[in-house]
């Protein structure tokens, strides 16, 4: 089975690492990027799955976010901790995802990723804000499945 | 007679450079090297064994799995290989030429080109554009470096395996489905709906609970311990 760490492309996988950055400069917030083999039958559960292994569940607001990508049964999920779903609901997620999906059917991955991005990013600046403003550099804000 | 025979020898002369100049442009444009194999030709004799082994092994599986035709040619130079050809025409002309891709309507071809120190991309079928985007990035990253160090074998070798693994990763959602998967999905359906017909005559009652498939409709009735919410779906 091929390397999913191939998924982005080095110059994507620099310019989603920018968008994340800046995407979260604003928020208390933190936006991830999780690439895996197979998510099986339930992808939301998968995501929820990384989003712990990941150590996201954490946060004192409980406002992460995963973008969770399955590359071999070509799944997508975007999930979020509960202080940030009691905030938006699940239209939001829905909408999030289908502006990702529809960028994907025409492999525009990096492209719609970071359309997905700034959507989120967008809405934590406004339920969580942060007043400090600094740059929250994650060497794991992507990561691949071994 | 005296001018008749001159006639001849100016026929003649027209003659004789009608055929050397054929002879000649056909030398410049016409003699392209033989393929020799499908997936590696290495005509400058860059490439280990092993090398050449492993980076077929690589090109084959690629072929087999993602139904994309690969190529590696090597030649000492554009001008020894195939006069008149600079390393870009002749990745092309080698392209058509040897049908790489004209079965699977997909196909790239790496031209190396040692002593000219140039490495030529010619990709063809519905993807070229965005294969030739990434394979530009594969030359630049995977095999360069590595040529750099004159190490031929492992660059060529790393650029198979970055090739392969590109494009297994996104042709694995290109929706295409070929060879026998549609027959092998239809029946994992049929012994699905048999073992599930088969369990609800032996229960004798309904099943309490069928599983849902909606995600964003499960995510909503999902019990305590779970958290967080989203939304998922294929694409």
């Amino acid at each position: 089975m091929a390397d999913v760490t191939m998924f982005f492309t080095e110059d994507e996988k620099t310019e989603l690492g920018s968008a994340l950055l800046n995407a979260t400069y604003r928020t208390t917030g933190e936006i991830r990027i999780r690439v895996e083999k197979k998510a099986g039958r339930k992808p939301l559960d998968a995501a929820r799955r990384a989003f712990l292994q990941l150590g996201m569940r954490g946060s004192q607001d409980k406002n992460g976010v995963l973008f969770y990508i399955s590359v071999f049964d070509r799944k997508f999920a975007v999930f979020g901790d509960d202080g940030i779903n009691k905030k938006v609901g699940r239209e939001f997620w829905e909408t999030v995802k289908k502006a990702v999906v529809e960028k994907f059917s025409g492999r525009q991955f990096a492209i719609g990723l970071n359309g997905g991005i700034g959507i989120v990013a967008e809405k934590l600046a406004e339920f969580f804000p942060d007043e400090k403003i600094d740059l929250k550099e994650n060497p794991d804000a992507i990561t691949f499945e071994k | 007679m005296r001018l008749h025979l001159r006639n001849e020898i100016i026929f003649f002369a027209i003659f004789a450079a009608v055929i050397s100049g054929g002879a000649f442009l056909y030398a410049q444009g016409g003699a392209l090297p033989v393929q020799t194999g499908d997936f590696v030709d290495d005509f400058a004799g860059m490439l280990a064994p092993t090398d050449e082994v492993s980076v077929t092994d690589i090109l084959k599986k690629l072929l087999d799995t993602a139904n994309v035709s690969v190529c590696f040619v090597t030649v000492s130079s554009t001008a020894s290989a195939a006069p008149g050809y600079d390393a870009e025409t002749l990745a092309a002309a080698l392209y058509k030429n040897w049908h790489i891709g004209e079965k699977t309507g997909k196909g790239i071809l790496f031209l190396v080109s040692r002593d000219d120190r140039r490495v030529a991309i010619e990709a063809g079928g519905g993807d070229k554009g965005q294969y030739e985007r990434l394979m530009n990035e594969v030359v630049k990253k995977h095999m360069l470096p590595n040529f750099k160090e004159n190490d031929y074998g492992r660059g060529i070798y790393e650029g198979a395996r970055a090739v392969a693994g590109l494009i297994e990763a996104r042709s694995s959602f290109a929706g295409k489905v070929g060879g026998i998967a549609p027959i092998i999905a239809v029946i994992i359906v049929l012994a699905g709906l048999f073992i599930f017909l088969i369990r609800l005559a032996l229960s004798g009652h309904r099943p309490a609970v069928m599983e849902h498939v909606d995600e964003a409709e499960a995510a909503k009735n999902r019990d305590d311990d779970s958290f967080g919410g989203g939304a998922a779906g294929n694409w």
